[in-house]
């Protein structure tokens, strides 16, 4: 047993660093995480977990949210159904495993129970890794059961009725924290430990993967996926010869993901074939492997599909977050062939109908590749409040409870501001040596397959998304959320960050660590002098993220230009990275309080 | 076996022994049920001090929206049963716009009690005059009746 565990962790972490890494990631997501619900249609997915775990699909009882038609649910037959499946189901082991604990214990004191033994674990792992094992034991060990009196003193009991709540939050939670593992392992492999280590950090708890870690959205997931991917395509290129196994293995999160979304899953296949089936050889085998698997990986997708709407290719909501009023309708498509088919025409599952959905699925996605580039052009205003500054704005406010609760992606994560110098090093690298090394080999390296895929993975989620961007409630541009551990993986492949990183890790810790602790509580201070209300304390998050960034951006210049400034890189990077850190937990300690009580009340 | 290691087993220990002890199966109570019935109770209160200015302060960054912002009321709440609710509003004339924040008050709040105001927010074009009138009003909800104890009239001063 205990070997099989231990085989487990090392497939899923891989080393220590990975288990160092999901352990502090999910000990620091607990401290902030509120049992709660941001955002309306997290009711829909819930309501649907509770269907599921009474054993059908349809849903039934509105445990969560004030009636049962949330948003994206849609009826067939006269039943109402949710969305999501996929998370829903992959929620279940969650929900049995927080059921078993409730059985014998007190919900609220084994949350608490479980925070302290991830701090044990964190402190004993940190101690071997460092060779301190005795002072770690202590001081670990000391920590966790200060916060577990802390966590259970006066504390409330935790109502039966929000366990699929928790069981989702779970799920997002420890996703969240493999998105840095994942992250970690592919730069480990790629370069050395300690920048994957750096880089997975990052992921997790500088960007606002960690602010969607507690929230049960679809982005988390699907971000997790898309990290997934590139490992494993990075796996497959490794050696002389492409790795068919890994290969086939880089298709099953598209399976996953389709599960959970599937304008998701079209968007991560579509990006995943462009880059993979040119580049992997003519093995006719390796080939149908890969397709294979790929078929094996949507089945799931395709027996919830027909188990709800009889139209395997139907999800229950067709590429609902798509772009223009067609596919709006489109999106509503699930209530009126439901209707239909109610009234006396087949009722589903024909072939006929299958093609006919799958080829309106492609029609739509190259429909919204299409209204994406128009908007690229046309408004490219767009651009700039999705990824620059976001602010005020006023149609957009209107739905945010009048506010400007919202941060553009450099705001919200201010490290990306590095990638500014990416045209510079472009110019300045000699791309007609390396043309010429990729044509004589007649490869891409595993590397460049991976920055190939990433290129046109983001490309096309930003056209698919653009057009509605920037939205009401989307608080971090979640729509876009892969785009972040994307972001880290392009600033980890960038030469000036590495030596940095290799070179001044001591000094940017530090930098971080005190920008954390002390930058962290002069914001509070003073967004408590001025009484901040919700949208300033996220505009104020905005500015300093912005400020942040304009040191690293201008850092990351110079660098590309010749004048190597490593100190001062340390600094901005380590600044920029506790910027977005800081806004992970004043927003759930503090600035998004109303959506729940803590999980763990500590003092 | 080596001290560190002594104290790590000891720990998990204890915590786990706890998790064990407060379930049903041991059935140790740890944890307070939440008791949440709003409007349940009673209780007098009295309002010593109302504050007679608001502001409408434009939003620290940009161009962002207006804050509508008023200092707490001083109010003594004595012998309280239940949660009875006591409600803290403000309503501006000219713009149709009424906030009220709901404290929800139990034993512990009896003696002296400072009334927070939530801030709320107005669009930046609504907002076109430098002065406005407003009424403030103090209410209780409790099992006994729902009264206003004070109403007041405030000026709003609008801050660019």
């Amino acid at each position: 047993m205990k070997r099989r565990l231990r085989r487990f962790g090392r497939a899923v972490l891989g080393d220590r660093y990975g288990a160092i890494l999901i352990l502090a990631t999910l000990s620091v997501y607990a401290v902030y995480w509120r049992i709660g619900i941001v955002i309306t249609d997290s009711y829909t997915v819930a309501n649907a977990l509770v269907a599921l775990a009474d054993g059908h699909l349809y849903l039934d009882e509105a445990v969560y949210g004030a009636g049962l038609e949330t948003p994206g649910t849609g009826t067939v037959d006269g039943r109402l159904y949710g969305r999501n499946y996929g998370q829903v189901v992959l929620a279940v082991p969650f929900l049995l495993f927080i059921e078993a604990i409730a059985a014998v214990a007190d919900l609220r004191v084994a949350l608490a129970a479980i925070w302290a033994l991830l701090v044990i674990g964190l402190a004993r792992s940190v101690g071997w890794e460092l060779d301190r094992p005795k002072y770690a034991a202590y001081a670990g060990s000391a920590l966790a059961l200060t916060g577990f009196t802390a966590a259970i003193a006066g504390a409330t009991t935790i109502d039966a009725d929000r366990h699929y709540l928790i069981a989702l939050q779970m799920q997002t939670m420890v996703a969240a924290a493999l998105v840095g593992v994942v992250c970690y392992r592919l730069f480990a492999r790629a370069y050395d430990r300690r920048i994957g280590f750096a880089g997975g950090f990052a992921a997790s708890l500088s960007t606002p993967i960690g602010f969607w870690a507690q929230f049960p959205k679809r982005h988390v997931l699907v971000t997790l996926c898309v990290v997934a991917s590139m490992y494993l395509l990075y796996r497959s290129r490794e050696g002389e010869v492409v790795d068919v196994r890994f290969r086939a293995a880089a298709y099953v999160p598209v399976g996953v993901a389709a599960w959970v979304s599937a304008a998701e899953g079209v968007i991560l296949l579509l990006a995943l074939l462009v880059v993979d089936v040119p580049t992997a050889g003519r093995s006719l085998r390796s080939l149908a492997t890969a397709g294979a698997t790929c078929v094996a990986s949507v089945v799931p997708m395709f027996v919830t599909n027909y188990l709800i709407s009889g139209n395997a290719a139907q999800p229950p909501r067709v590429l609902s977050a798509g772009g223009d009023g067609s596919l709006a309708r489109r999106g509503d498509s699930a209530a009126a062939s439901g209707s239909d088919s109610g009234t006396g025409t087949s009722s589903g599952g024909d072939a006929a109908e299958t093609v006919d959905a799958f080829a309106g699925g492609l029609d739509v996605v190259l429909g919204l590749y299409r209204r994406g580039v128009r908007t690229l052009v046309g408004e490219s205003g767009r651009l700039y409040h999705t990824f620059v500054r976001g602010g005020y704005i006023a149609d957009v406010a209107a739905r945010d409870a009048g506010e400007a609760i919202r941060l553009a992606f450099l705001e919200a994560m201010p490290l990306a501001a590095a990638l500014l110098a990416v045209p510079i090093v472009a110019v300045r690298t000699d791309f007609g040596v390396r043309f010429r090394s990729v044509l004589e080999r007649r490869r891409l390296s595993a590397l460049g397959t991976v920055d190939t895929f990433v290129a046109v993975y983001a490309t096309a989620l930003t056209l698919v998304y653009l057009p509605r961007l920037p939205l009401h409630a989307t608080i971090t541009v979640r729509y876009l959320l892969a785009l972040f551990p994307i972001a880290v993986y392009a600033l980890v492949r960038m030469g000036s960050v590495r030596r940095v990183l290799s070179e001044r890790l001591d000094l940017l810790g530090f930098t971080y660590a005190s920008g954390v602790l002390v930058g962290g509580q002069l914001l509070v201070v003073y967004l408590w002098v001025v009484d901040a209300t919700r949208g300033e304390a996220v505009q104020t998050h905005a500015l300093v993220g912005l400020g942040t960034a304009g040191l690293l951006a201008a850092w990351a210049l110079f660098d590309a230009v010749g004048r190597h400034e490593n100190r001062f890189g340390a600094v901005a990077l380590g600044l920029a990275a506790a910027s977005g850190t800081v806004f992970l937990v004043l927003a759930g300690l503090w600035h998004f309080a109303f959506v729940g009580g803590r999980a763990l009340p500590f003092g | 076996m080596r001290s560190d290691r002594a104290v790590v087993v000891a720990t998990v220990a204890i915590v786990i022994g706890v998790t064990v002890a407060s379930g049903p199966l041991v059935g140790v109570s740890l944890t307070d049920e939440q008791s949440f019935a709003p409007g349940s109770g009673t209780a007098n209160v009295t309002v010593e001090t109302v504050p007679d200015t608001a502001t409408l302060t434009r939003a620290n960054y940009g161009s962002g929206p207006y804050t509508l912002r008023l200092d707490p009321a001083r109010i003594f709440v004595s012998t309280v049963s239940g949660q009875p609710t006591v409600a803290y509003e403000l309503a501006v004339d000219g713009l149709n716009h009424t906030r009220t924040s709901v404290t929800f008050i139990d034993e512990s709040y009896e003696g002296r009690y400072d009334l927070t105001f939530a801030p709320s927010t107005i669009a930046p074009d609504r907002v076109d005059r430098e002065r406005y009138n407003g009424t403030v009003r103090v209410y209780v909800y409790d099992e006994r009746s729902d009264r206003r104890l004070v109403e007041r009239n405030v000026t709003i001063e609008v801050k660019r």
